[in-house]
């Protein structure tokens, strides 16, 4: 045990060891260290949620509820994955208007309105000064533990209360803050968050490895025990899935809605870049300090500690298994748990009491002297009045709940806050009527179901009397409105706040109009991050004046240092400044006041100065409202016209990368802006690596020449070279733009397939034509040929003259040779029709063969025939390549038609390679000839292996 | 995207922490608990992580 001086001690010197953290802190800050301003800070910052509750109320409630403690810290874990899209935005609005608190946030967002103002702070501080009364008490409870005594002394708790109003103080109050900022605090406040960390952890690892051998061994045990149902939820426990999701949703809200963190995680933010690292690292130290919760709260329980007492396990263990240097650091760090929020929640409150309450009953005082020292003693009184509010809670009725319940109550009050804040964020119906009536819905709702049931069980208010029928009706039991029965306290008050608040909020806002500045202010919270410009009046006023309003709130010095900081900023002399930069000086100076008085007496202050008339501000706020009208108009035309936009796009884009053509849209300087698939196949480039790149290069086998006139159309064929593909033929249509997009499209077909079967069609018809022909004449010929011939060959048997015997034996060669064309004739003519016989591959091979007859007209000088034979996807491929002369260019394309020879006339019909074409065609095969003239020939035959 | 990003991982927590799924690991809850709360904080880093690599162009 420790006596109470020495504790006193303690407590003293770590209050000024954390002055002197500040202190120092707040001078590297000012120096441009950036030991305040980062992530790390901001992150250990935020942690002051973890106030005493957590740091003994959570044992407590796993001692007494088993799991429903993890609620409070899930809750936030996940609205931190919402924060890069809520809090950067709210960040973002208050920095742009200097907004100190959550009261002047909401009245700002509803066209600064004082009431609301006023009506937000009230709610706050009924609802979150028993959650200061809750620190004090586990101060004085957890001091009281460590000094031996039962019960704490009024005056240790009074000393104790003082104590922590001066330092908060010093903290927070020692001038009027024109920076919304406090760098020292905020070290101070990571400082103890660290702390209280570190000692928690330090009784939970005593507990979990020196009384027991491990968490598995302290759970193993509490299964055992008659205290088995701690380590479940839902039916069968003590918390229903109900209180489970009241209650997550419940610390959603505290995190974002409790002043202090609107304090450390709005107003302190220094870059909202701090967030993304916040969104997980708050988290964890969240996960951290909870990891030893359900170890400390099973292992007291096992070790016979009393149930009841379960909020200070952190310290009656240690006291009891011989550690007390232990138990002095677990209250250390439950003392730095208080403090910190202490300090932090007292510093808000009173911001918020000053600027919505205070200021805007005295703000017209201004003249009067010491003017500035008032307001700031006035300060200073709030803090102190606030601290000891929450202590006359906590001597009152604190001791008939637990710091859960306490704290719970304070959560469910901020969640008042909720509908008005969040909506009024996104939905730019929502005005100041439905907002107030939302959150005295609200309110009401929070009174009823759970004050005034608190109160009756302090016993304030009597259950008994007047107001007995009320509570005790079916309709209006506050434990049971409108009959509603069956849910926990918290879903309960929850459930009906809730759904009121909003209903109000939303039904109000729908049915009643916004005035011209909320219509404004509307336009800045919601369309946050697209700041409107606004007409400002031509009467920005002098800088004496300006100076002089400054000097009236915030002390002359301060106001001539903003000034000064102003020109220096802006390299402006009192000489050079215009009325622009006055206008500017105006709206610095504006939100410079907002920073100290909120944002509804900064805005009254100027508007009482008339550097804006009244007539200016009307005609301004209906300028905003018929822009902020055709702006909501053309946003949704315009979306829906981007949206048919994107769609006709994508139609197009279809259609053209669908198409076989391939088409190409050039610029100006032939570069390919569009490239479509058709294209990739047609030229083997890919889009990737035509887009950007010069089209002439591109399409280099096209000819250079082919961009040169405006409109081209035509076959072009692609030499592409050699050792590449084949030449291709190609359709091409060249289209100059004309319009405001200059450039060029180019379409592209790849005809070399059709020209291919034109060809072969063509030849087919002439084959077929010209064998007709030659059938008929074979026939005609043929027959009468037949008769001269044996007629000769009767009159040569007879004996005559050596005369008439020559002639008739060169009639005989003449017939023979006739015969012999007539015969040709015949075998082309016979081809069409004819019948199908199924044969070998050798048998056409060798008919091939003698049909070609590789003789001296081939190769006159001798050479070399190779021929090879090989399968080939289903055809079998013969090659007849040869070393002779070759066929002339203009010759190629007429070797296959009938009677077309270069030899004499003696020599062939001409018949020989048509012949052989139309037996290969007619079995479905193809023959091609490639040559160069002294090259030699290559025929390439090829004739499916199976027949059709 | 950004901001579907956050939207999606934000439901995903609250289906991940309440009934029914919580109701699947009964009667032996906290281990999940732990285990699940520690993976979505894992999963918030990683993500604010990636969004910085993209938005860096990384």
């Amino acid at each position: 045990m420790f006596s109470a001086p020495v504790l006193f001690s303690i407590i003293f010197a770590y209050l000024i060891l954390l002055f002197l953290i500040a202190y120092y802190a707040e001078r590297k800050e000012r120096k441009g260290s950036r030991l305040v301003s980062n992530p790390y800070v901001y992150s250990l910052s935020l942690a002051v949620y973890c106030t005493s509750w957590t740091f003994y109320g959570s044992v407590g409630k796993a001692a007494n509820a088993g799991l429903s403690f993890l609620t409070i810290y899930i809750g936030p874990t996940l609205m931190a994955a919402l924060w890069w899209v809520v809090l950067r935005k709210i960040v973002h609005i208050c920095k742009d208007n200097r907004i100190t608190t959550i009261s002047d946030f909401i009245a700002s967002r509803y066209g600064n309105s004082l009431f609301l103002s006023a009506l937000v702070t009230l709610v706050a501080v009924i609802g979150i000064t028993p959650y200061l009364g809750l620190q004090l008490k586990a101060i004085m409870t957890t001091f009281s533990i460590l000094a031996g005594k039962p019960e704490g002394s009024h005056f240790a708790g009074s000393l104790i209360t003082l104590l922590l109003g001066v330092f908060a103080i010093i903290f927070g109050a020692r001038k009027i803050d024109v920076s919304e900022r406090h760098g020292g605090l905020i070290f101070a406040v990571a400082f103890e968050s660290a702390i209280k960390l570190i000692a928690f952890l330090s009784v939970g690892i005593f507990v979990t490895y020196g009384l027991f051998s491990g968490v598995g061994n302290i759970f193993d045990k509490i299964m055992d025990s008659q205290y088995s149902s701690l380590m479940t939820l839902g039916p069968g426990s003590n918390v229903s899935f109900m209180e489970w999701t009241s209650l997550t949703f419940l610390s959603m809200m505290a995190v974002m809605f409790l002043p202090r963190q609107f304090q450390v995680a709005v107003v302190e933010n220094s870059s909202p870049e701090h967030i993304k690292k916040a969104m997980w690292l708050f988290p964890l130290y969240l996960f951290l300090i909870n990891c030893f919760v359900l170890p400390i709260a099973y292992g007291g329980l096992l070790l016979g500690e009393p149930r009841q007492n379960a909020d200070f396990f952190v310290l009656s263990i240690p006291l009891g298994h011989g550690a007390p240097m232990l138990a002095l650091l677990a209250f250390i760090g439950g003392f730095s748990a208080a403090t910190a929020m202490i300090i932090v929640e007292s510093l808000a409150l009173s911001t918020m009491v000053m600027n919505s309450l205070v200021m805007p009953a005295v703000w017209r005082m201004n003249a009067m002297k010491g003017f500035y020292t008032m307001i700031l003693n006035t300060r200073r009184v709030i803090i102190i009045g606030l601290v000891f509010l929450g202590y006359i809670f906590a001597i009152s009725i604190g001791n008939f709940y637990s710091l859960v319940d306490i704290g719970l109550k304070s959560f469910e009050a901020v969640t008042i806050f909720a509908p008005a804040f969040l909506l009024g964020l996104y939905w730019k119906d929502g005005n100041k009527k439905g907002a107030i009536a939302g959150i005295l819905a609200g309110f009401t709702v929070w009174m009823y179901t759970l004050m005034i049931p608190a109160l009756m069980r302090a016993g304030i208010i009597s259950p008994e009397g007047s107001l007995s029928g009320i509570f005790n009706s079916t309709l209006l039991n506050p434990t049971a409105l409108f009959g509603l029965e069956g849910l926990d306290r918290w879903s309960h008050s929850l459930f009906w706040g809730l759904f009121l608040n909003l209903f109000f909020y939303v039904t109000v806002s729908l049915f009643t109009k916004q005035s011209d500045e909320e219509t404004r202010q509307t336009m800045i919270f919601v369309d946050a991050y697209s700041p409107l410009q606004l007409g400002l009046s031509s009467k920005p006023g002098s800088v004496e004046e300006i100076e002089k309003i400054l000097a009236d709130y915030i002390g002359p010095a301060e106001a001539a240092r903003s000034v000064k900081a102003y020109f220096r900023k802006h390299h402006l002399t009192m000489n050079s400044i215009n009325d622009e930069w006055l206008l500017k000086l105006r709206a610095e100076a504006e939100t410079i006041l907002s920073g100290a008085l909120g944002p509804s007496i900064s805005s009254l202050i100027f508007q009482d100065r008339n550097i804006v008339t009244h007539e200016e501000r009307v005609q301004i706020s209906d300028s905003v409202k018929r822009i902020s009208s055709s702006l909501m108009l053309s946003r949704q035309e315009l979306a829906e016209k981007n949206r048919q936009l994107a769609l006709l796009k994508e139609f197009s884009e279809n259609i053209i990368e669908s198409i076989p053509l391939g088409v190409a849209m050039l610029d100006e300087s032939l570069r390919v802006r569009y490239w479509n698939k058709a294209m990739e196949r047609i030229i083997g480039i890919e889009k990737a690596d035509a887009l950007d790149f010069e089209a002439d290069l591109l399409l280099k086998c096209l000819g250079t020449d082919l961009f040169i006139p405006d409109v081209k159309e035509g076959e072009v064929i692609c030499k592409k070279p050699p050792g590449n593909e084949p030449e291709t033929i190609l359709k091409i249509h060249l289209t100059r733009l004309t319009g405001r997009q200059k450039g060029y499209v180019l379409v592209m077909e790849d005809i070399t397939e059709k020209k291919k079967i034109e060809e072969d069609l063509f030849r087919s018809v002439k084959h077929a034509s010209i064998g007709r022909l030659a059938a008929g004449v074979s026939h005609e010929i043929g027959n009468p040929l037949a008769s001269i011939s044996s007629l000769v060959q009767e009159l040569l048997t007879e004996d005559l003259s050596q005369f008439v015997s020559g002639s008739l034996n060169t009639i005989n060669t003449h017939v023979d040779r006739i015969a012999r064309i007539v015969r040709s004739l015949g075998d082309f003519a016979r081809l069409y029709p004819r019948q199908k016989m199924p044969t070998s591959l050798k048998h056409i091979l060798e008919n091939t063969i003698n049909l070609v007859r590789y003789d001296s007209d081939a190769m006159p000088d001798g050479g070399r025939l190779v021929i090879s034979v090989r399968r080939n996807n289903g055809f079998v491929e013969s090659v007849f390549s040869d070393t002779g002369t070759g066929i002339d260019h203009e010759n190629r394309d007429k070797i296959f038609d009938p009677f077309f020879s270069t030899k004499s006339p003696s020599k062939g019909t001409g018949l020989g390679l048509s012949i052989c074409y139309s037996i290969i065609k007619d079995h479905g095969g193809t023959i091609e000839a490639d040559s160069v003239k002294g090259g030699g020939t290559k025929f390439i035959i090829r004739i499916p292996e199976k027949a059709e | 995207m950004k901001r579907d990003i956050w939207v999606f991982l934000f439901v995903l927590g609250v289906i991940l922490f309440n009934w029914p799924i919580i109701s699947i690991f009964r009667p032996d809850i906290s281990k999940y608990l732990f285990l699940a709360w520690f993976i979505f904080i894992a999963l918030i880093f990683f993500v604010a992580v990636y969004l910085k690599k993209r938005d860096n162009g990384g």
